[in-house]
């Protein structure tokens, strides 16, 4: 999230003067001098947060009742963050703990009245998102996401996965479920957040589902946890170390992060309504070394608390793929979390939640079968195939000149699709389409690239590969591959890189182009009606809703009639690959067949460039990319 | 007259007072003098340099 504009930060609005809240003159909260008029002076002593430093005063003269439970909620104190610390702690150490705690965890993990209600929170850079004025709805975007991002709101608006169909489907953001009564719990005491009292259940919506019409509700409630069924895959973060660097700065950095899902033993069914056995866990990025830059052995309980823990992703879907069919869970052993999971450290912490003996595989179940036939097996090549192939491909390493220069596959030539001229600039009449195609292929020729080449695609996450393998096969190269699994893949299988750049031999591109690969918004208005036809949305949720805009479009919206599938629901973290029965099988869900024509729309085409080559990787013959893209649809409908 | 006579008791010279603060406390924020500054974008622009917070080179992710 881009930070606000300084003077916006600051900048009180006239709504806000006429609300209740600005009947209370500003110095009775912040104090200062406003008879003064030199900038310095009347900001003496003033209080910018009044509410985290005195929150009876600030808030409780008014919302006694809230203030009294709030001020100990576990947003404003995060206890259960500090006890379960304190479990894994040496605690004769504690002090410098906690003073390394307060540099690194803190800088994110505190909370005022404000951060929910008036501001963007310290961790999203702070400023007023509405001109001072109260909100009792929190802000899903500016608030709660802006601290909840990288696993909640990733998750819940399709950065990560499909999205959650709460979101989706029905329009809710985070206090439809997560209401006052649990913010503003008071926290005290707890060994876990899973523990409060007043924290939201899925039951409490959707009661009494084991009576229900769903045969695998009355089987699965009470052993299960709702979320094994309904989730999707989500990220586990690995050994988070903390430190400050040359310039004294503080940092911590995270060793890895995996997209993946794992079922464990409940080890915690004291918690409020978690009696079932099994449960979907998280790796959370604790590490026994966490605090080494200040103590040694800070962390010498390890061993006491799980790091493999109950998590509640937030990307829930009726229809998933372990729920669509029995043996996509039972029997399935690399589901489960297992010994072989776990790294030599943390064996003894999560003995109680390693899985031993797998449900085994139902004998007798509903016929379930996908066809695959149509899957162009070839787009696709891993790290082994690519180490075995090399030198019979031409290999393209479609990040950034920086990330190349770092480490790339040797034999990889640099080419980011990003930087190079493929598009018109974002000023153009027709801003960021492609260019003449003799300007393509110039490029392309210039990068060394021919016709005939078998030509090997990879970058870190997968799309900006999606991107450059589209270019490609509209200019008519016959033979392409995206590396699965990218850099990081390469790298998981024990393969070096090289600092050495490989220069391109130039040549001239012969290829034709295959206008059949792009279209505009001529041809999306004509066939908006057309059952055969279907547009793929491949942006997140917020901006398929109009939530949220782009810097280049009119208005924030969707073509009417497109389907939202976020791309990230076709390629994992770190740019790896579900398997071609799952995404064919989801993509189904949202009536996305290989007998349809579809077309892939986003914000600039980028997106829709990656959504391309996975469909056309997946056995799709009618795809288009929506080349002119919202920008410019938003602009004329 | 019930009327005469009830303007002249406590009840009513209380609940006159009580008028009489709240009418000027009403929009007390927008009396302050700080918001002659806090409502002037094209000032607060001028006068607040965009101050980038310094990050370590060494950070990585977002927890």
């Amino acid at each position: 999230m881009a930070p606000l504009e300084p003077q916006t930060k600051v900048l009180v609005s006239e709504e806000f003067l006429n609300s209740t809240h600005g009947e209370i003159s500003c110095e009775e909260c912040h104090g200062g001098n406003p008879a003064e008029v030199d900038k310095a002076k009347a900001h003496d002593g003033m209080e910018p947060y009044p509410a985290l430093k005195n929150p009876e005063k600030a808030c409780g003269e008014c919302h006694e009742d809230i203030v009294k439970t709030a001020k100990n909620s576990l947003h404003a104190t995060l206890s259960t963050f500090e006890t379960v610390l304190k479990s894994r702690a040496d605690m004769a150490l504690w002090d410098q703990i906690d003073e390394a705690r307060s540099n690194h965890c803190a800088a994110c993990h505190t909370n005022s009245c404000a951060a929910c209600h008036i501001s963007r929170p310290k961790a999203s850079k702070k400023g007023f998102i509405n001109g001072h004025v109260f909100q009792k709805h929190t802000d899903p975007v500016n608030q709660c996401t802006a601290c909840h991002g990288s696993r909640v709101g990733m998750e819940y608006y399709g950065s990560r996965g499909e999205g959650d169909v709460h979101a989706a489907k029905y329009n809710m953001d985070c206090v439809s479920c997560h209401k006052a009564e649990e913010m503003h719990a008071d926290g005290t005491g707890l060994p876990g957040r899973y523990h409060l009292q007043e924290m939201v259940h899925c039951e409490d919506c959707h009661p009494k589902l084991e009576h229900g019409s769903v045969r695998d509700h009355a089987i699965h409630i009470g052993k299960v946890q709702c979320q094994v069924c309904h989730s999707q895959t989500y990220v586990n973060c690995y050994s988070c170390h903390t430190g400050r660097d040359e310039e004294g700065l503080y940092y911590f950095v995270n060793q890895k992060e995996v997209e993946s899902m794992k079922i464990g033993m409940n080890y915690d069914k004291d918690a409020p309504q978690a009696g079932y056995d099994y449960m979907l866990v998280r790796h959370i990025p604790v590490d026994p070394d966490l605090f080494k830059f200040y103590i040694e052995d800070a962390l010498k309980n390890f061993d006491q608390v799980p790091n493999w823990k109950r998590t509640s992703p937030h990307n829930i879907q009726r229809k998933t793929w372990q729920n669509a069919n029995c043996n996509n869970c039972h029997g399935q052993r690399e589901l489960f979390l297992s010994n072989d999971d776990l790294l030599d450290y943390e064996k003894k912490a999560n003995a109680p939640v390693v899985v031993a003996k797998v449900p085994e595989a139902i004998k007798e179940t509903t016929p379930f079968s996908v066809d695959t036939s149509g899957v162009r097996k070839s787009m696709v090549v891993d790290a082994k195939w690519l180490h075995d192939n090399m030198g019979k491909v031409l290999l393209i390493d479609a990040r950034s000149e920086d990330e190349y220069d770092n480490g790339h596959i040797e034999g990889a030539i640099s080419l980011n699709p990003l930087a190079a001229a493929f598009r018109t600039d974002p000023d153009d009449d027709n801003p960021l389409t492609l260019v003449d195609f003799e300007n393509i292929a110039e490029i392309l020729g210039s990068a060394g690239i021919g016709v005939n080449d078998h030509v090997v695609v990879y970058d870190k996450a997968g799309p900006i590969s999606g991107y450059l393998l589209w270019i490609l096969e509209y200019a008519g190269v016959k033979n392409i591959s995206y590396l699965e699994g990218g850099i990081e893949g390469w790298h998981e299988a024990g393969y070096h890189v090289t600092d050495k750049p490989t220069e391109a031999k130039a040549a001239k591109f012969d290829g034709k182009a295959n206008p059949q690969f792009v279209t505009g918004n001529d041809f999306v208005r004509a066939n908006l009606d057309n059952a055969d036809v279907v547009v793929l949305d491949a942006r997140i949720i917020t901006q398929a809703k109009g939530m949220i805009g782009h810097g280049l479009a009119e208005r924030a919206g969707h073509i009417p009639g497109s389907v939202n599938l976020p791309l990230s629901a076709l390629y994992m973290d770190n740019g790896a690959l579900k398997s071609p029965d799952e995404l064919l099988w989801m993509l189904k869900k949202y009536g996305i067949t290989p007998d349809k024509t579809v077309i892939t729309t986003c914000n600039t085409g980028q997106l829709a460039a990656g959504a391309f080559f996975m469909l056309r990787y997946l056995g799709f013959d009618d795809v288009k990319v929506h080349d002119d893209s919202w920008i410019s649809w938003c602009a004329t409908e | 007259m019930i009327v005469s006579r009830w303007i002249i008791t406590t009840p009513f010279l209380l609940a006159c007072a009580g008028i009489l603060a709240w009418s000027t406390q009403a929009g007390a924020a927008a009396s302050s003098s700080c918001v002659t500054c806090h409502l002037d974008e094209d000032m607060l622009t001028d006068n607040l340099a965009v101050v980038k917070a310094k990050a370590s080179a060494k950070q990585s992710g977002s927890g």
